[in-house]
């Protein structure tokens, strides 16, 4: 890990790379590829897709930093980036002549592994049955419900930033974001107190 | 078809148009002449009038109920503004409904949020290295690309 850049802020690295420093891109990288990970986990991309997925918009955000001309829309810039991703790949899957099957349960069975520390046996079943409710849960939502409701609770982002990263305006985030916690609600009582 | 005085077939296919508000008004006050001679059609026009009432009202309660909801959800992410914030505070002491809606939508955020930091907390993808390599070859092979066109 290079010490140089571990402790500057997002946006100072943002600075730095825009002016062609490897290093700091390296470590906007490094901080922001988990992000990018979930992100499209929980859009419910193709587990096996999730990693090259995942590289290529990590690929492209190194790509054009450059072009970034406001490091405070870096968050809202980076979503449109898995957004985009996340679409072309659906696009060219329809376009293919071989067959997707996009049926959930298929799915399932080729779930991407992620290493699981709970110690406790029946915690770690447990924390399993509610992980998977959850991860069902957001994977029914309506697609533009279930990026609002990722990009705030996952990732932290203002109503602001996630208007500029799905085109749309503050009081449709907000209807969004709302149906999508009535809806979430409703799939997830039993976990709720 | 309509000219003339209006029958019973013809308001049958203006009724639900009648009710609605969306007839000239020609045509609205020859409905409401046949109506008011006409028992049987006004017995069909009350009992559909009183069923658009029903769904109208349960729309607007439901919006209604939608809006609130959509306030407090904002609110539950510090997204009001402060005028919205002091009346929604001011409000909670009167209702318990509205302190229940909150609270479930809190327990909802930390429900979440737990999960999104447990669920990945001990990920490593370790994809800085290659994403760096990958920018620098292709930096390369266009140099060459550059200079193969200058020639």
């Amino acid at each position: 890990m290079n010490y140089k850049v571990k402790n500057n802020t997002l946006d100072e690295l943002i600075e730095m790379a825009r002016k062609g420093d490897m290093e700091a891109l390296e470590e906007i990288i490094r901080r922001q590829q988990k992000n990018v990970f979930a992100t499209l986990y929980y859009l419910n991309a193709k587990p096996d897709e999730i990693m090259d997925l995942t590289q290529e918009v990590l690929f492209k955000v190194a790509k054009n930093i450059k072009k970034l001309k406001n490091p405070r829309t870096f968050k809202s810039w980076l979503n449109q980036i898995i957004i985009n991703q996340f679409y072309d790949t659906l696009r060219k899957k329809q376009k293919s002549v071989k067959k997707v099957c996009l049926d959930a349960a298929q799915e399932d069975k080729k779930e991407f592994d992620i290493p699981d520390f709970a110690s406790n046996p029946y915690q770690k079943a447990l924390d399993k049955e509610l992980e998977r409710a959850i991860k069902c849960s957001i994977h029914k939502l309506p697609d533009p419900f279930k990026m609002a409701i990722i990009m705030r609770e996952l990732q932290g982002l203002s109503y602001e930033e996630i208007a500029r990263a799905t085109n749309s305006n503050i009081g449709t985030v907000k209807s969004r974001i709302a149906r999508a916690r009535l809806k979430l609600q409703e799939y997830l009582k039993p976990y709720i107190s | 078809m309509l000219k003339g005085n209006l029958t019973c077939e013809d308001i049958s296919k203006l009724i639900l148009s009648y009710i609605d508000d969306k007839l000239s008004q020609d045509k609205r006050n020859r409905v409401a002449l046949h109506l008011r001679n006409c028992p049987f059609c006004m017995e069909k026009y009350r009992v559909i009038k009183s069923l658009f009432d029903i769904i109208k009202q349960k729309n607007i309660r439901r919006a209604k109920k939608f809006q609130q909801y959509r306030l407090l959800s904002a609110y539950c992410d510090n997204e009001v503004s402060q005028n919205t914030k002091e009346s929604i505070e001011a409000s909670l002491a009167l209702s318990c409904d509205l302190v229940h809606r909150i609270l479930k939508i809190n327990s909802l955020k930390k429900l979440l949020a737990n999960n999104f930091e447990e669920k990945f907390a001990d990920f490593e993808l370790n994809l800085e290295k290659k994403v760096i390599e990958r920018l620098k070859s292709e930096g390369v092979v266009n140099k060459i690309r550059k200079i193969f066109c200058k020639d």
